[in-house]
Parts: C-alpha cells; structure tokens; sequence
C-alpha cells in the first residue's frame, strides 16, 4: 500500500489554478522529498493532504484513508509540521508537548523529547517567547509524538541554523530507520539531496519530474549560467544568433546589453569567442552556479524532449 | 477581571439595595424588599451588557487562530473540525459561565445576611436564564467566528448584529406591522400579531420577557409589555379582559396562542444558539483554512 496517493488532484484559488492535475505515489518506508520553487504549489499539496485545503478535483488517500472522509485516522497516525503555523504565545513548550501527548493517546516524554530536538533547557518557557529555530524544533517534537507511520513536513529548515538544518537531517533519517515514511517539501536543493530516497519536482502547479536522488543530479550538473554583457547594445541580435548556433548552449535571453545564457560549464570560452566573432565587444562576464529556479528549467527542458509527460 | 466586572454589575446592586435602601423603589407598592427587586435592577443591565461581554468572549475562537496558524497546529492532531467547533463552543461557555456563576453567588452571599427576603424561585430562575442568555451569545459569536475569515470580521458581524438587535428590533416588528397595515391592509388584530411574534424573535427581548414572567408569574402580563396597544392585545387578540390595576395592566379570562407561550419563547431564545452553531459548522467544515 502507497503512503500517499494522489490521482488527478487539481485545485484552484477562483481564477488561480494552484495544482493541475497531479498524479503522484509515496511508497511506504520511502523518504520524499518534495521540490520545487516558491509558490510552485507545495503548500497546497499538502495542505490538501492534511484535509486543510479542498481539492477542486480529483482524489488522494494517505495511509489507505480518504483524505476527506477520514481525515481522523490520518491524523492519528501522522505528525506535521505545518507551514505558516504559529504556536501558543502563552504555554510552555512542555504545555505544547503534553497537549499532543494527550490528544495522540501516546506516552512519550515531555522531556525527551525536547532533549531530542535540541530545546530542554527552554521547555518550561513560554513559547511566545521562542525564537523562530526553536518554535520549529518544538513543533517537530510535537510532529514526532506517537511514533507516527507518517511525517508530513512543510518546509522543515525553514528557520534553522546549520546546526538545526542537520539535527533535522538526522532526525528524518532517525524517524524512517524507524519505519515512517517521510514526505517533506523544499525549496533548497541540498537538503532535499541529502537525505531523499526518491525526489518530486512541482512546477506551476504541475508534478514535472519524479525520480530518484542521482537521476536529478545528472539532469542538473550539466548547466552554467554565464552572464555577458557587451559593450553596447547594438550587436545583441547578433550576438544571440551566435550564441544561439553553439552545440553547448541550452538557453539565451538578452536583457539591454546583458545576456544570459545557459550552456554546458566547459562552453564558457566558446561562448565568449561566438560573441567575439559576431562583431561585439565583452565588457564584463560571471559565471553562476545554477540556481535551483534554473536547474528546474533545465530538467523541464529535457524531461520534455525525452519523454512529454510524466507518470509518476 | 470578567469576574471582578460581573461581581460588580450583579452584586453592586444587591449592595446598593442593602445600604442605600435604592431597592425600595424597584419592590412592588406595598410588598416587603425581595430579591425581585434585585433582579428588577439587575435586568436592564444584564440584557445589554452579557451579550456585549459573551460577544468579546466568542468572537476571537477560532478565527483568530486560523489568521495566525494555529488551528493548522490543532487540526494537525486527530480532531475534526466539528470536534474543535465544539470544544471552543464548551470552552468558550465556561468562559462567559463562570464569571456569572460567581457574580451570582457574591449577591447571594451579601443578601443572605441582609433584612432583604430571598425569592429563592424567581432568584434562581432568573440566574438560569441570565445563563443560557450568556451562552446562547457565546454560541453566536462563536458561530460567526467559524463561519468568517478574520477575527476581525467576527468582531464587526456579531456586534453590529447585536448592536442591531438591541437598537432598531424593537421598532422592527412594529414597523413590518405598520407597513403591512398600510399596504397589504392587514387588520389591527393581524398586525399585532406581526409585531409581537417578531419582537420575540430577538434573544434580547425574548430573555427580557421570560424574566418578566419570572417576576409577573404571568407570560401574558409580560408579553403584553412587549406590545405598543396592550388593550387591542388583550381583548381582541387573546379574547381576554383587561384590568389596570396598581401593579401594572392585568389581561384576565386571556388564553395565549402556543407561539406565545414560554415553551415557544425559550425555543425563539435556543434559535439564537443553534442557527449560528449549525451554519458555523457548516461554513467552518467545507471552506479551505
């Protein structure tokens, strides 16, 4: 049985369309990772999981249960870690954990658990008071409460130091060697690198890709974006055109005399020759890491000559 | 603090009474000081004031935390949202309850020593209903504040519709009986029936009439004070006599249709406490947070 299954799930904000169409399966056991830029619909997607949001069409079930007819059982059986949640001002984080412990029927300790996420020594204070980090190790204490089959986690470094980024690390991996499964969403290709099983990139409201960690890094190692810009901006046409014509160049797009390309990272001096040769004159050139927005071009790009739609 | 501000508004009186002798103007001619003469007081305040303090009680429940994102946090966990609707509506009550509860027993504790006799019947109905009156408004802010998006829309709803309530209802039902009278050439008898039966549509006029019957012992006596002709009411509407004694009008050999009666009228009241809950739930259930 997959841990979450959604079938055709689309969801539109009045004239807005959020999520079309999705498709997408979580294994059991299985730690996803959820990508995909800001605002690609995400939060929706969970939120619609977690029965806070209504899907304007389609299904999903997560752990066996109709999202909306039995949103209880989910519940039951899964920890979250919202996005854009806000705790208690006035209880403690002990008053926080003892709450879930209650309402999950469990019996962890308090105690322990702050131990665990790194915030014993602040659990008699008020959480109002918390820092932003501390608020969400709190809550992923909460999340972890009742040894949940699942853990839902909406952007969970949001607010962590490195320190924090990776003591969330270890406790996803902690929490699957347990045997949950773990769907968590971000936006930072790293994170979600270091500790998935299995990737999914929205885009637009769309499910572009799904694939394992290496097949992502095959598709996102090959581009560089090189910045040119020419000393003025009589040539740039030409200068595309060039650009345009090199094997290695996957992307160009002129802005005034600044262009943008996205090519292959050993096609730099090519490049640079092409705009040379067209009759313009190089002012200044940077090359940048590929950023995560870019990586997903370029992964769009060539999912959609290799295969045009993805069943996930 | 809400119950150092109930123990004043339902205590000072009885206070007041004792030491100043106030009371004596409230105690029907020639009966001996009761505490009637308290809940006369303490009624025109507690009508206008308990829905105000059950309103600021109410309205925050649960829009406020699906502004801020805490409802995310306690739907995270197995409830339901009619589950949460629930609790805040028992949690809420308590709230609005306790300080009544306890500005109650602070009156009863200053009588008790006083020369003021106890009407223990009419005293503690009279807490009853002040009760259900509290909840009943609870239920309605916490009703709006389901169904709305912001705390602040809740605030502004349930205010001005008690605002509304208490300012304009009054004129309402005598109105719609004016118009109709004028236009659809209703009788006087048809058009008084408009105007009690939607007088006592409003919580606040339903609350003030059935402790008028607590005092009058009568549920005619009190809702003829609800109409603007009581001598038209009494003979042609409810087939009675009417006698204006010391006390006040008196309708005698009256018989009062079903939709008058207290049953009814506590029903009207309940309407107040079950419409908004339901239609909260309703909204709350199928909107995205």
């Amino acid at each position: 049985m997959a841990a979450i299954e959604l079938d055709g799930v689309t969801k539109q904000f009045g004239s807005l369309t959020a999520l079309q169409g999705v498709d997408l399966t979580v294994e059991e056991g299985e730690i996803f990772g959820f990508l995909g830029p800001n605002g690609a619909g995400k939060s929706t997607t969970i939120n619609i999981l977690l029965d806070f949001v209504r899907a304007t069409d389609g299904s999903a079930t997560v752990l066996g249960h109709d999202i909306h007819e039995e949103p209880k059982r989910i519940r039951a059986r899964t920890g979250v870690l919202p996005e854009g949640y806000d705790v208690y001002d006035r209880l403690t984080g002990r008053q926080h954990l003892s709450f879930v412990i209650e309402s999950k029927d469990a019996d962890e300790d308090a105690d322990e658990l702050a131990e665990r996420v790194g915030i014993a020594d602040a659990i008699d204070r008020k959480a109002g008071g918390y820092s932003k980090g501390m608020q969400q190790r709190l809550v992923l204490a909460m999340a972890l409460i009742g040894e949940p089959d699942l853990l839902i986690l909406d952007e969970p470094t949001t607010g962590l130091d490195p320190n924090g980024a990776r003591l969330m690390r270890e406790i996803i991996r902690e929490e699957n060697e347990r045997g949950a499964t773990v769907f968590f969403s971000s936006h930072i290709l790293g994170q979600v690198e270091a500790v998935c099983d299995t990737v999914g990139i929205l885009q637009n409201g769309r499910l572009i890709a799904k694939d394992s960690v290496a097949g992502l890094r095959e598709a996102a190692a090959g581009d560089t974006v090189l910045r040119v810009t020419l000393s003025d901006g009589d040539g740039t046409d030409d200068a595309v055109a060039a650009i345009e014509g090199l094997d290695e160049v996957s992307t160009v797009t002129a802005d005034g005399t600044t262009l943008t390309v996205g090519c292959d990272s050993d096609a730099k001096m090519a490049v640079l020759n092409a705009v040379e040769e067209s009759g313009s004159e190089v002012a200044n050139f940077e090359t940048e890491e590929a950023s995560l927005d870019e990586v997903f071009a370029a992964y769009t790009e060539q999912q959609e000559q290799e295969q045009p739609e993805v069943d996930a | 603090m809400l119950s150092f501000i109930f123990i004043v508004l339902f205590a000072l009186p009885a206070v007041l009474g004792l030491y100043f002798n106030i009371g004596q103007q409230f105690a029907e001619a020639g009966a001996s000081l009761t505490t009637d003469a308290y809940v006369r007081f303490a009624l025109p305040i507690a009508a206008p004031l308990l829905p105000a303090v059950a309103i600021v009680i109410g309205y925050a429940a649960i829009a406020r935390e699906g502004e801020r994102g805490s409802l995310k946090i306690l739907l995270s966990l197995p409830y339901t949202r009619g589950e949460l609707l629930a609790g805040k509506f028992v949690g809420r009550s308590a709230i609005t309850l306790i300080p009544v509860t306890v500005g109650f027993l602070t009156t009863l504790l200053v009588l008790l020593p006083s020369e003021i006799e106890i009407a223990w019947e009419s005293f503690l109905l009279f807490a009853l209903a002040t009760m259900a009156y509290g909840v009943v408004f609870t239920a309605f802010a916490i009703g709006l504040s389901a169904a709305l998006k912001t705390a602040r829309r809740a605030m502004a709803a349930s205010l001005g519709i008690y605002v509304y309530l208490q300012v304009f209802w009054s004129n309402l039902g005598a109105g719609l009986g004016n118009l109709l009278s004028d236009h659809a050439n209703i009788g006087e008898v048809t058009q008084l029936h408009v105007e009690l039966f939607v007088s006592l549509l409003s919580p606040i006029a339903a609350y003030r009439t059935l402790v008028q019957e607590i005092l009058q012992g009568s549920p005619i006596r009190s809702r003829l004070l609800l109409t603007s002709n009581p001598q038209v009411t009494c003979e042609e509407m409810l087939g009675g006599t009417l006698e204006v004694t010391q006390a006040g009008a008196e309708c005698t050999n009256a018989a009062l249709p079903p939709q008058y009666g207290t049953v009814a009228v506590i029903g009207y009241l309940l309407l107040w406490l079950v419409v908004p809950l339901v239609a909260g739930y309703y909204v709350f259930e199928n909107k995205d947070l």
